[in-house]
């Protein structure tokens, strides 16, 4: 019995590394599509790991939450991105204001902290699933990280999400994510807030001929 | 004690004998995948044939150095195959070596192969060997680090226990360090034998090569044993990769249907993985030169995490 729960937490867990990899890829690429699709491989493994939790705790809710993510973060999102992409001739290179080996070892030094400082809470209240939480909070804020390293205004975007899937993750791994309501609310901000950028992707690349953030500060006169 | 007679003979034989197949499988399956017939599975045994036929040309400005590689690549690479669980997870070589002997003999050849390419004085010797350099800096501490994670998940450096460890105890095997330490394993494989995001194997246009670069000045018996040497290379990094973290299957005793079913598995283990290479050859291309140290700053970052989070999370 406690053999099937290790088992099982583990399964958990090595789904967690999965999805940290993914966004490490993220920081090290500097093509756009691979970043899309290191996305989209990031939000299956993560509808995959809280199916599992449905699962294995046997929540019902969860299987909802596990089947709009999967629609939404798989399939629509990065069809929508891949959409803006093709439909704006957007470049493949992503211009980074760090220069990618010293953006590597940043981030490493953000997984370090992650799990330094969520060492003391894992090791009272969670006994199983040890590096959710610490690989949670670490892709909450690689997200922040890459909107800050990244020029161009989907990366951006897709550190935005990044960093809601990492919230996603914490409030799933900890405490079987949030009450229902809660999370289809959450969903459908980022939805929203994914198609407004996307609007303000194509206005950017409209007027300034590029979706390089730093044109907006041409504005300011 | 026949046993102990066997097992390094067979151990040796599997290694040396199957390496060159291995290669050619690797180029055949390439070949097919890009719609062209490709040369035989068994091309490579030809080479080193015909290799072994042909008088060495040696360059009159080069010393004992260039002379004493070949053998010196060849037989550390030849400890090494005694040294890794490759039938059986006893290890002929127990009793005197351990993981961190098998990177410092891999370094040792590529030290001395390095040695050659300046000893020359070609041009393209020395860039191929300067690159080589640059490559395997970067590559070897994430291999250092990720054998360490093994190491330090089942507390033993040696091969033999980690292989047997892990066998019988497979719920080690889902530790999510492990993962980053496979990871991290697999990019420097691939960087460390020179396939292709990193190298390609079969160009000798200047600019590009590196391991080639190194091998320019060579010929005849002495390029046979290089390319032998590096082909078991190949064979033995999988080897490792394959019997540490995919252990089932391996025989743990000595017994003859044992090592029967251990072969056949491994057969399939090594020819899956093989062909996840051709994969991923194919499915990329070769990057430049200075965005290697991106690849390879990706594999020490997922080694350091691999070792860390086997620390903080206990």
């Amino acid at each position: 019995m406690t053999q099937q729960i290790i088992v099982n937490s583990r399964a958990i867990d090595i789904l967690a590394v999965l999805m940290l990899m993914t966004t490490i890829v993220l920081i090290g690429t500097s093509r756009l599509r691979t970043c899309i699709w290191a996305y989209a491989c990031r939000s299956f493994m993560l509808t995959l790991a809280s199916g599992l939790i449905a699962y294995f705790s046997g929540i019902h809710h969860i299987y909802i939450t596990t089947g709009i993510s999967l629609a939404l973060k798989v399939i629509v999102i990065p069809g929508f991105l891949f959409y803006i992409v093709k439909k704006n001739n957007i470049k493949k290179e992503v211009g980074s204001y760090m220069n990618y080996t010293l953006a590597l070892i940043l981030a490493c030094g953000i997984i370090l902290i992650a799990y330094y400082s969520t060492q003391n809470i894992i090791q009272f209240e969670n006994i199983f699933m040890r590096h959710c939480l610490p690989i949670a909070l670490s892709i909450t804020l690689l997200g922040f990280f890459v909107m800050i390293i990244r020029k161009q205004a989907i990366i951006q975007i897709i550190g935005l999400i990044t960093m809601e899937d990492g919230m996603f993750f914490a409030a799933l791994s900890t405490s079987y994510g949030m009450p229902l309501i809660v999370e289809l609310g959450l969903f459908f901000d980022i939805l929203v807030s994914v198609i407004i950028m996307g609007i303000y992707v194509y206005r950017i690349k409209e007027s300034f001929d590029g979706i390089d953030t730093d044109f907006l500060r041409d504005i300011r006169e | 004690m026949t046993a102990e007679i066997i097992l390094p003979i067979l151990q040796i034989l599997v290694v040396v004998g199957f390496s060159p197949l291995v290669k050619g499988f690797i180029n055949k399956i390439e070949a097919r995948l890009q719609c062209r017939r490709g040369a035989s599975m068994f091309q490579p045994y030809y080479n080193l044939v015909k290799l072994f036929r042909k008088d060495a040309v040696v360059s009159e400005t080069s010393s004992w150095i260039f002379r004493a590689t070949p053998y010196i690549t060849f037989i550390s690479v030849l400890i090494i195959s005694l040294l890794v669980p490759v039938l059986s997870s006893q290890v002929p070589l127990n009793f005197t070596g351990d993981i961190i002997l098998i990177i410092y003999l891999f370094a040792l050849a590529r030290f001395f192969l390095v040695l050659t390419s300046l000893d020359t004085g070609s041009a393209f010797g020395g860039m191929g060997g300067s690159r080589e350099m640059m490559v395997s800096s970067m590559a070897e501490p994430a291999m250092i680090l990720s054998f360490f994670t093994v190491a330090l998940t089942v507390n033993s450096t040696n091969l033999s226990n980690i292989t047997s460890t892990l066998l019988n105890n497979s719920i080690l095997l889902l530790n999510p360090s492990l993962i980053l330490a496979f990871a991290a394993l697999t990019i420097v494989l691939i960087a460390e034998t020179g396939r292709i995001p990193v190298d390609n194997p079969f160009t000798h246009l200047e600019l590009t090569m590196i391991h080639e670069g190194m091998m320019l000045e060579f010929s005849g018996r002495y390029l046979a044993l290089v390319e032998w040497a590096s082909s078991m290379k190949l064979l033995l990094l999988l080897t490792i990769l394959v019997n540490i973290f995919f252990p089932w299957g391996i025989a743990g005793g000595l017994t003859f249907s044992g090592l029967i079913i251990a072969f056949a598995l491994y057969v399939v283990k090594i020819g899956f993985f093989a062909f996840l290479i051709v994969i991923v050859e194919m499915s990329f291309a070769k990057i430049r030169l200075f965005r290697i140290p991106n690849l390879l700053g990706t594999a020490f970052i997922l080694s350091i995490l691999a070792v860390i989070s086997l620390y903080v999370v206990r």
